[in-house]
Parts: structure tokens; sequence; C-alpha cells
């Protein structure tokens, strides 16, 4: 039993002050650690292990890829309701993550408490930034089509702004922003997807939509367009631009912990929902670093119950930059995503890793 | 076969013929010419002497191996008058693409014995081997160096099969460095009946350590073996075949109790003031393996372990190599022996390198005597990632040599 009934309680999902959060929180993930390690035998292997070293100044954070190795869950076989798959851009090894029915409906929960933050009580009409058959085989979901289908829930008459060839579908689009002229929307997409293949295809048109109610929500790393010199400064910019959109809000996830969401508010900063918190880490202390200092993303959620993915430490680096002082007004730890950590320059004797470089 | 296309960075300027390159033997040399030892000097020289040079450490030792009182020590001990050593002919040299020196010694040694040399470089771009070939090329200019300039060829070229297997075909040796993967990949390919490879594997290497030596040590020697250990592992990141990845301890409970606390509080100490090096990237790999490892076979990181720098993982015996997964960048797995026999079923051919601290060599050879199937050489702390041109258990004198019998 994972009872959130405090947290569904308050009155939005960024009330918490942080004197709050702080007990609130950490008694609850205090609660996750035994349940892991009384019922995750792997767990409790890799608690034991750190238990005499000083590594970790505060509690055990797993590394996220350690989901992508090992089937890691602390329910028995039979509650095991379904299992989400997610690979990673830049890996084909897929991360496996093990649900019973109360974690998954608790993810949905989550969800709805945050989206609705942003989107108010009523299903708003829906365009799609993607294509429709990124959604349509039910039985091999990609990351995207999981998303999608995550965030479908919030919009109604869903309209998908892409062809199956990634080309722009102006006929349809233009009939919704006319359709709904003058009426708040919900757009959602992946933030590259939305550049590449919606932002740039309508200037390369010189076509201008009004799309002016419009809340764009959008996710997916920044990486690709990090290369193309697209922060998200530019990228709000560009909205406005060619579709007038004033609402535009990034957020940052992933499948090892889904609903607890982070998503960034009215002053472009990332939010730490009442359900959820990040901590900085310095990679070669591993311990936490004051606010302002940039280091590897910590997240803490108190959904992950049926998996032992309540603490874990990201390969992102970011930045926390206060708490609770937001000039949004919204409670919790805000913060920036600056991507991945590098990647190390191979060396040694073996040509092991050598495959993918090709002379 | 279509002739394939490769791209020749050294000798630079020339065009090369690759048919008559390989066709051609009329060039090859005597072992140990006049010309190849100055061409051995004059890279030493200008490795020594250009402060370029001078911030890789791995360049600086191969400068200094490559010194002309070096060369001609090791010459009376390849050149002796009992037997009459020849080129074999073409040498391919493929060289890994981790290790930006290691050609060179594959490449001089060849060179030394009058062989002919196409060497396969990585095409990824790195300052050192930019360095070093650039050298090779202003030092070829030299018309006193016509007959190396003849003898050398240093390429890329895209990882086609085409292309290599049309120079497996005409070569009668390959070095093949680079690992199981490069080495499984040659394999496959033809080779003439007459030709001879030289396979490089993946290897791994171990500390062994005598507590009761260690706990005997003064303090200022005791630093003094931290910090040949520090440079034998950190070099290279600790993905050298001969860096050490595991450390095992010889001795009684009690000793090696208070061995172990010793030396590692002399390592970190090293650590403090060491360049190793390693990035956010590493620590994140490392800190993964920690957890990996611990999940599968219940291991403990030591108490040792502070900071992502030194991470010292209490292992069982069984658990001593890892030559599948261990990530290197300061990772060390450690146990515990009574005495050194104990450890020999864990010797496989995979372990290269032991780096010793306490024993004597009369205790070393008669252990090694005793039933160890595997490791190629035992060296003292600090001499971990020194070159000797016996690799692997493999005199490369003799490889790239045949020795005729006249009676």
């Amino acid at each position: 039993m994972n009872n959130l009934d405090f947290f569904y309680s308050q009155t939005s999902p960024y009330s918490l002050s942080k004197e709050q959060k702080r007990d609130a929180i950490e008694q609850h993930l205090i609660r996750l650690d035994m349940h892991h390690y009384e019922n995750c035998k792997s767990y409790q292997n890799m608690a034991d292990s750190f238990r005499h070293s000083n590594w970790f100044s505060g509690p055990l954070l797993m590394p996220v890829r350690l989901f992508k190795q090992h089937e890691l869950k602390s329910i028995p076989q039979e509650d095991v309701f379904k299992v989400l798959t997610s690979s990673g851009t830049t890996s084909q090894i897929v991360s496996r993550i093990i649900l019973d029915r109360e974690t998954a409906s608790n993810q949905s929960k989550v969800l709805v408490k945050i989206m609705q933050h942003y989107l108010g009580l009523q299903r708003l009409p829906m365009l799609i930034i993607d294509h429709p058959s990124v959604v349509k085989d039910r039985t091999s979901f990609s990351a995207r089509g999981a998303g999608i289908l995550g965030l479908a829930t919030f919009g109604r008459d869903h309209t998908y702004a892409l062809d199956d060839d990634m080309t722009i579908n102006l006929e349809r689009v233009k009939a919704f922003s006319e359709k709904y002229a003058g009426q708040p929307v919900f757009i959602f997409g992946f933030t590259f997807m939305i550049w590449q293949y919606f932002f740039q295809e309508l200037k390369a048109k010189n076509i201008h939509l009004n799309l002016a109610e419009a809340v764009l929500v959008h996710s997916g790393g920044w990486k690709k367009l990090i290369d193309v010199a697209v922060d998200n400064t530019v990228f709000k910019q560009v909205a406005n631009d060619t579709c007038e959109i004033q609402r535009v809000h990034n957020f940052y996830g992933m499948v090892e912990q889904v609903g607890s969401i982070f998503v960034e508010c009215s002053h472009g900063y990332l939010h730490a929902p009442d359900y959820a918190d990040i901590d900085i880490v310095s990679a070669e202390t591993m311990k936490v670093q004051p606010y302002t200092e940039k280091g590897l993303i910590a997240v803490s959620s108190v959904l992950p119950y049926s998996y032992p993915g309540h603490r874990l430490l990201t390969e992102d680096l970011g930045t926390i930059y206060g708490e609770d002082d937001c000039a949004c007004g919204l409670k919790g730890k805000y913060f920036h995503v600056h991507g991945r950590v590098p990647k190390a320059e191979v060396r040694g004797c073996s040509d092991t890793h050598a495959v993918e470089q090709k002379l | 076969m279509t002739k394939p296309t490769v791209n020749i960075v050294a000798p630079v300027g020339n065009k090369v013929d690759l048919e008559l390159f390989f066709s051609d033997l009329s060039t090859l040399g005597q072992p140990f010419s006049e010309e190849s030892v100055n061409f051995v000097d004059a890279l030493s020289s200008a490795l020594l002497t250009n402060a370029a040079y001078k911030i890789y450490p791995e360049m600086i030792a191969l400068g200094f191996w490559l010194r002309r009182a070096n060369i001609q020590r090791v010459k009376k001990q390849v050149l002796v008058d009992s037997i009459v050593r020849l080129p074999r002919g073409v040498v391919f040299h493929v060289a890994p693409s981790n290790v930006d020196t290691i050609f060179i010694y594959s490449l001089i040694i060849s060179l030394l014995m009058g062989n002919k040399n196409v060497v396969r470089v990585s095409g990824k771009p790195s300052l050192q081997k930019d360095l070093i070939v650039q050298l090779i090329n202003e030092l070829l200019l030299s018309p006193a160096l016509a007959a190396t300039s003849q003898n050398l060829l240093i390429i890329t070229y895209s990882h086609d099969d085409n292309t290599s297997r049309y120079l497996s075909e005409r070569v009668d040796v390959r070095m093949l460095w680079g690992g199981d993967q490069t080495v499984g990949y040659f394999s496959t390919l033809p080779v003439r009946p007459t030709s001879v490879d030289v396979k490089f594997a993946n290897k791994y290497s171990i500390a062994i350590i005598s507590a009761k030596a260690l706990n005997n040590l003064s303090a200022e020697e005791l630093n003094h073996q931290a910090k040949a250990f520090v440079n034998d592992s950190y070099s290279f990141g600790q993905m050298a075949c001969s860096s050490p990845r595991s450390v095992c301890w010889v001795g009684d409970t009690s000793n090696v109790t208070i061995a172990k606390s010793k030396f590692w509080q002399a390592v970190k100490r090293t650590l403090d003031g060491f360049d190793h090096e390693l990035s956010e990237s590493n620590y994140i790999d490392k800190l993964a393996y920690v957890f990996e490892h611990a999940l599968k076979y219940r291991s403990n990181l030591s108490e040792t372990s502070e900071n992502s720098i030194l991470t010292v993982v209490n292992v069982g015996l069984a658990e001593i190599v890892d030559t599948e997964a261990h990530c290197g960048s300061g990772l060390f797995l450690q146990a515990e022996i009574e005495k050194l026999t104990d450890i020999n079923t864990y010797l496989s051919r995979k372990i290269q390198t032991l780096t010793y601290l306490g024993f004597t060599s009369e205790a070393l050879n008669d252990w090694i005597g005793s039933g160890v199937y595997g490791v190629d050489r035992i060296v003292p702390f600090g001499k971990g990632v020194d070159f000797d041109y016996i690799w692997d258990g493999v005199n490369l004198f003799d490889a790239v040599s045949r020795i005729v019998s006249v009676k």
C-alpha cells in the first residue's frame, strides 16, 4: 500500500512549502526505502553494498540505467499489471518498469493533477504534432507513442498535424486552427518534432497560424536542438512568431518516474511538484550541491512502489535556482536541465567501443 | 578483386602504387641497419626535446624507449651470433584506436628488423597520433632515410572488408592490436599459408600485495609505492591491458586489515595531486558498475570509497577477475588470500600483468612454476605500463623475423 492521500488532499500540486514538503516527502521516501529493501532482493543487495562506504552523503541514489540492465520489482509476480518499456534515444537497450495496479493508477492520477494545473479541468481540443500511426500499433509502443497516449486523455477531437512520412498536413492543421479560432486548445508533441516538422515547415512555407489561446506542452531531449543552437528562448520565440502561441510548457520526465513530471512554469523554470523532488549531485563526490551549482540531476518521487525507482540518479545535468521563491508563485524547487553528461573519450588497448566510430 | 582505396597519411607527398609496395621486396633491409637505427634515434631526440610532446607522458616514455642506448641494449639481446635473423617481409600492423603510441613500438621493432610495413591507424581524431605522424613525415623528408621511407606506409581506410581482405592476402605478418573484437574480425579473413598472425587479445591485470611487507614499509617507502600504483592504474584511465584492475592481498587477516587501510590512505593522498583525467561520465559508469556488481554478487563497497575517484569493492576470490564489465576509471576489486597459490585457479590466459609489492623474485619464480595457466608479465609497482618488446608472452622481434639455419 502506498498511501498518497496527504498529497492528493492538497489544493494544487505545488502547495507544500519547503518545511511541509521536507517532512512529508522525506518520511514517505523513507517508507519506500524500507518497502523496497524488504521486497526487492536486488535492491537489498545494492543497499547493503553501500552500507559501510561514504560515497553518498544522504540516502542511496540508484543510477537510472540499472532499469535497462535488470528487471527490478518490489511486488509479487502475480501483482504485475503491466510493464512500461522505453528506449533511450542513444541506446537500443530498453528500460523495463514493472507496475502493479496501484502504482499505475497513482501515476495517472498524479499526471492528471499536474496537467490540470496548466490545462484546466475541461478537456481541450488537441493538436498532436506527430503522425497518427505512432500510436496505432498498441502491442509495440514506442516511448513516443506511450507519451502521446498518456497526454491524449487531456484532450478531445485529437488532430494529428503530420502525415506518416512526417510531412505537415496543412489542410488538417488549418482546419483545426480555424475551427477553434479564439478558443483554448491543447497542443502536444516532442520538442524536436515540433521544431523540425512543424515550426520549421510553417516558416519555410511562410504560413502563419493563429493559435493565440493555445497551451503548448512539449518534452523530449534538447540535444538535437542544441546542436542547431536552438534553446528554450528561441523555441518560444518561434512558437510565437509562427503560431502566436503565448503559453509554452516544456516538461522533464522519464519512464522510470512516470507521473510526477517537472513542468516549466510561466517564468521558464521547471518545477518540482509536491509528489517529487530534485537535487543536484556532484559526480565527483556524489554529494548534494548547493543551489546554483551545476551537476547531475537526482530525482525522487513518492509514486514508485512496485519497483525501486523512488530515488534515482539520472545522467542529465542541471542547476537548481531556489525553492518556493520562483517569481511564478508556485512552491517547490525550480531548475533548468542542461542536457546529458558528455561521453568520455574511450581509452585503453581494446577496440571494444570502436565499432561505432567507423574510421 | 578491386584495388582498395586507402588514405596514406605517411609518408606524405609520394605517390604509392599499392600493388608494387607489396610485390617489390628488394627494399627489405638488414636487421638493425644503420639507417633504421638512425631513424629511431632521430624520432627519440625529437620526442624528448620538442616541448609539444612534454604534456603527454606516454610520448615521453616512447622517446625514452627509442633512445640509441636502449636500442643498442635491445640489439644485443636480439642479435646473437649463434643464429641468423632476417626480416619476414611485409608486416601489417592494425593499431588499436585508443592507445595512440602502441603502433609506434610495433612499427619500430619491425622496421629495425628490416621489414616493409603498412600500419592501419584509426581515422578518429587524436592529437597525439597526428603529432607523431607529422613528426615521422618530417623525418622522412631527409634523403638519408630514403630506404625507411620506402618501407613504411601509414594508412587509414573506412572499415571495409574489401581493403582488410586485400591487405591480409598480401602480407607475411599481421600484428593485430585492438583486442578480441579486432582479432576476431581479422581472423575471419584469408591469409597466405606462410604468414603469421600475432594476436593481442583483451587482457586483464592484477596487483598483488604482501600485507606483511607493506606493513613494514617506512612512511616514505609507502608513499613511493602508492605513487607507483597510481601511475600504473590511472594512466590511460585504467583501461590499458596492463593497468591493475583488481588488488589481491596476500597474508593473514590481521596483517591484511592493517595493510589495506594504510595502503588506500596513501593512494588517496597521491590521488589528491594526480591529474587523472576522469570525467563525469566515467564516474557514472563506475557507480552503475558498483550497483550492478552488488546486485549480482552481493559485493560490498569498501569504506575506503569516499568519492568517485577511488572506488574499491570487496569481492569474493571467485569474482576477482572481471574481464567482461570492468569499466576502469579507478575501480578496484579486492580480495584476500593467505598464500599466492590460492589465486592460481583464477589466473586464466586473459591475465596479462601482475604488478607486485613485497615479494622477492625467488618467491615469484617458485610460485609461477606451481601451476599458473595465465599471466604474461610480473613486474614491480611502477612498471605496469612500461613497454617491453616481450608483450603478452610474445617476443615481438621474433614475431617479425625468421631464423635461418645455416649449417
